[in-house]
């Protein structure tokens, strides 16, 4: 082709936006469909009807609500204690983030219900400590009793020993 | 994991000093001085074994046998009889103890895929450690 075919060449057409198939479109709205479908169920399955016709929580609903109860009233106070001789995390030392505790020796409270997430275990198995399970009963009596075990652990023996005696226990970050 | 070999405990607080200070900590130095787990392949490194002595009426503490792939541990939890327990001495406790470790092994250890893990010939030497120490003796608790 020489120059002045190629100037006058025609231009080539242009292209058209390629529309989208059918098909996907119809995908889309079935999917739409579905996910309304079960969006309305969700919405609604925790209410029901009654035999006089009254709006009441769902037997579900009812059912989780009385094994949230029964949980609250199988809760524990436990302490752990020091396995070893050694340096423990201090999350209460003022001038340092570890002390030295003699076996036997208390590094937190604690109250834990059934069906907490998390293993206590776990904890033992990174840390040189025993679980030791104080007291047994529903939730309010195990707080009360964690409560009463950080606000008098600075007179412990073991603490009034110390060169700086601690307000609370080692392993516990905070008060109650 | 503070070492290949942990053992631990979850306690009521009547029977705590029977198993926790100082039966845990024999059982513990033992394993850890005595034997190692890579001799027996690279498929653990390490094993944490948690006692759970507590009364009947304590269903928050369940048992497990569960092996990590990705950290390449096993982490137990089993229960001790809490009334046998509550019975026996300091001595009688630490035999239980080894018993339950060997027998929690013996029985469990097969039903995980751990590759790279000789765990018959593991099971064999945690037997004679125990045997060695004299925790294997069958023990009347009175």
């Amino acid at each position: 082709m020489n120059a002045v075919s190629k100037k006058y060449a025609p231009l080539a057409p242009p292209q058209r936006p390629t529309l989208r198939p059918k098909g996907h479109f119809l995908l889309f709205l079935l999917i739409c469909t579905i996910l309304g479908v079960v969006a309305a169920r969700q919405g609604k399955d925790f209410l029901e009807l009654d035999h006089n016709g009254e709006i009441q929580i769902s037997a579900q609903r009812e059912k989780q609500l009385n094994q949230r109860l029964k949980r609250l009233n199988q809760a524990e106070q436990y302490v752990l204690l020091a396995k070893v001789d050694g340096w423990y995390p201090c999350y209460s030392c003022e001038t340092s983030d570890s002390i030295y505790l003699f076996a036997g020796e208390v590094w937190r409270y604690g109250v834990t219900i059934r069906g907490e997430k998390g293993r206590y275990g776990l904890t033992l198995k990174d840390k040189r400590l025993l679980y030791v399970v104080e007291l047994y009963g529903n939730v309010s009596a195990c707080l009360e009793a964690e409560a009463i075990k950080i606000y008098t652990y600075p007179k412990l023996p073991e603490n009034l020993k110390r060169t700086r005696p601690l307000i609370r226990p080692p392993g516990n970050k905070v008060d109650l | 994991m503070y070492a290949p070999f942990v053992v631990s405990g979850i306690l009521e607080a009547s029977i705590a000093d029977k198993i926790g200070i100082p039966n845990t900590n024999l059982l513990e130095d033992a394993l850890n001085q005595r034997l190692s787990l890579s001799i027996y392949g690279s498929g653990l490194t390490g094993i944490a074994f948690i006692y759970i002595a507590t009364p009947p009426i304590d269903e928050i503490h369940e048992e497990c046998f569960t092996y990590s792939r990705k950290k390449k541990e096993l982490f137990i939890q089993m229960r001790l009889p809490y009334d046998v327990v509550k019975q026996a001495s300091v001595a009688e406790t630490l035999h239980l103890m080894a018993r339950s470790y060997l027998e929690t092994l013996h029985e469990n250890l097969p039903l995980k895929k751990i590759a790279d893990f000789d765990r018959t010939r593991f099971v064999q030497d945690v037997q004679r450690l125990f045997e060695t120490q004299g925790w294997m003796e069958v023990q009347e608790v009175a």
